[in-house]
Parts: structure tokens; sequence; C-alpha cells
């Protein structure tokens, strides 16, 4: 297994194949938390941290695990990681884990997370499975990011807490409730794809 | 059957591997976890008084109607070196709830915790008014502390609140007399 490999699994995740905006997976933490940007930002590194860990465990663990005791087995794995990440953030982000509340300890089923162990990790090398989760959750967590990001310019006028929108704007209250967060999250959608399929005509049309 | 038995020890031994996993985390993360509960819960009455820890009083408020609940401080021995009262006044635009810490019978430190009042009361620009509570003992001085200009009724409702707190704690405490 070569560099090349390495990056390409990395990379996928991140665009080709970003869990949020091109597989459309974990959309219950993605709507639920995006109202802050620093919402965004810990809960994807949170995640991302938990899908390396996940990820490398069961890669590594792949020829001990028996198949039809696979699933206990990931879900056992995963809140295995997904408990430390809570008590760590409790102990040493006590205000990022107020902030998030619930939605730390659901990081057990967001799917993301289980998509990746059984559709890639339980069948490739530990490096490789590390990489794909490393990849997959720093695309999650741009994506969540930049959705965070636009919901509180919208809503707050803000982003990261500092002042973005000129003194005379109104905040929509409207961009930080759920209703929303789904009508942004269908509009970054529809631009990210949009953007993809035309980078998508363009290279065709090179060749 | 015997699948079955082999399949359960195997998943034993993970479940095993992440629990052991999760007591170290534990041991490392108690400790600061159990700080932070604490200043969330107490950090309004750490606040006024000074890190000490807190212990609800059952006393008669009677008379007393902005008080809602009041608190010693306890220091390491045990000992009671002052009282934290947790106050609800009317304000301009509704409730303002507040902490107040009256140690040897003088204010130690006012602090707002929510408020509906129509700009920052409890925030930078108010500190120096609620600072200058600090060190007071009787009611009437409390009463007698200068408004913050153009918030004459939200002034009112900390000096009633705070004067309050203070003859509560003379009157029926007998706080005053300590030293």
């Amino acid at each position: 297994m070569d560099f090349k490999a390495l990056r390409k699994t990395f990379l996928n995740g991140i665009f080709n194949e970003n869990p949020t905006f091109r597989l459309v997976l974990g959309m219950c933490p993605t709507l639920a938390i995006t109202y802050q940007a620093s919402n965004g930002i810990g809960m994807g590194l949170a995640t991302t941290f938990v899908l390396v860990f996940s990820n490398l465990v069961i890669s590594l663990l792949r020829n001990l695990i028996p198949e039809k005791i696979r699933i206990p087995a990931f879900i056992v794995i995963i809140a295995t990681f997904v408990t430390v990440v809570e008590m760590v953030m409790h102990a040493f982000l006590p205000a990022l884990y107020d902030t998030l509340g619930v939605f730390i300890s659901l990081i057990v089923v967001n799917c993301i997370i289980f998509a990746r162990a059984e559709a890639f990790a339980f069948k490739n090398p530990p490096l490789l499975s590390a990489a794909d989760g490393l990849g997959m959750g720093l695309g999650f967590t741009l994506a969540i990011t930049l959705l965070s990001c636009i919901r509180e310019l919208l809503g707050s006028g803000t982003i990261f807490g500092t002042r973005f929108m000129p003194e005379w704007f109104e905040p929509m209250a409207i961009a930080v409730q759920p209703a929303g967060g789904f009508i942004l999250l269908g509009l970054t959608l529809a631009a990210v794809t949009g953007i993809a399929a035309r980078s998508q005509k363009r290279k065709e049309a090179a060749k | 059957m015997r699948e079955t038995v082999k399949l359960g020890v195997r998943l034993m031994l993970f479940a095993l591997v992440a629990g052991l996993l999760l007591a170290v985390v534990n041991a490392v993360t108690e400790e600061p976890i159990a700080l932070n509960e604490r200043l969330k819960a107490d950090g309004a009455r750490i606040a006024v008084i000074g890190d000490y820890a807190f212990e609800p009083v059952e006393t008669d408020t009677g008379g007393y109607d902005a008080i809602q609940s009041v608190y010693a401080a306890l220091d390491e021995s045990g000992q009671t070196v002052g009282y934290v009262y947790e106050l609800v006044s009317r304000g301009y635009g509704g409730d303002i709830v507040l902490s107040v810490g009256v140690r040897n019978g003088a204010v130690s430190g006012v602090s707002v915790a929510s408020h509906a009042e129509t700009k920052g009361l409890g925030t930078a620009d108010e500190a120096p008014f609620l600072q200058s509570f600090n060190g007071l003992s009787q009611p009437d001085e409390a009463q007698g502390v200068d408004a913050m200009s153009g918030a004459t009724v939200s002034s009112d409702a900390v000096r009633g609140a705070v004067a309050q707190a203070l003859a509560h704690a003379r009157d029926v405490l007998g706080a005053g007399e300590v030293e």
C-alpha cells in the first residue's frame, strides 16, 4: 500500500464522497447543532476523532470479529470512543459540552461512522481505514462548519461570535431555527452539487 | 449452541477491553468533571462570596418576599463564614434574579443571574453599580446607593433586594453578630 492510495482515500472523504454534501449522511447532528460556527467545528472534530479510532480499531480486529456479531461489536467499539470524547469534553471543554449536550452521546448513532465501519474499515487494512476515517471526518467537519457559519451569519450576524454584518442588518431568526436549517442545508447542497456537476462537465469536455 | 457461547464470549471480551479503557479515561477526567459541575451549580454563589462549599439553610423568610433561598457558605472545617441569598425582584421589564453574598453582616458581592430590563443590567457597564453595594451592612445604606441613571426602576429593584438580604441576615440569622 503506497502513499498515493492513502492520499486518494483521504481526499475521497473530503470531496468526491463528502459525507454531508455527497452521501447526505449524518443529517441529524447537521441540522440540530449548526446554528453557531463553534458548534459546527466542535461537533465535527469530535466525530472525526471517533471515526478515525473506530475505523482503525475495527480494521485491526476485522479478522477477530465474527461476521455474525459484527454489528454489536461495532457498536461496542464506537460507543467506547464516543464515551471517551464525552468525558474528555466534559472535563476540559465544559462550555462546548453544555451547548452540544445530548448530541455528543448521539455520535454513537451517527450513520457516517457506522457506514464507514461496515463499508470500509471491515474490509480494508488499518492505515487505509484510518485515512478514510480522517478524510470522512474532516469532510464532515468542513461541511457542517460551512453550514453553521452561514446560519450564524444570517441568524445572528456573527461568525465565531465576531460581528460581520453591518449595523443595519436585522438578524433572521429563522436561520438559527430548525426550519431555517433545513432550507439553508438544501440551498448549500444544491450549490455544492451544482459546482461539482459543472467541474465534472468541464473535465469531460477537456477529454 | 456451542457457536452461540463462542460468539458471546468473544463479544464479552470486546466489552471487557472497552470497559477497561473507559475506566482509565474516567480516572483521568473524574476530578475536572466534578470541579466543572460544582462551578456550574455554585458559580453565581462563588462569584459573590468566594470559593466555599454551599449548603441550603432552612430559615423563616416570612416578610421578606424577594428571598427565594438562602445558602450558608462553609469553609473547609465546616464553619459558616457567610450567607448567599438568591432573590427575585420585580424590575422594569420583568423579574430580576440576583445573588447577594453577606459576610459578617456586610455585602460581599452582588451578581445578576437573569433579567428582562431594557439593556445590560448586570453586564460590564453596570458593574460599578453592583459593586457599590460591597461592604455595606445596613439595609438603609443599600437603599441609599446611587441609582443607575436612566434605570431607576431597575436600580430600585436591586436596592430593595439587597436591603432585604441584609435585613434578613441581621434580624433572622443574626449574621451581624459574627466577630
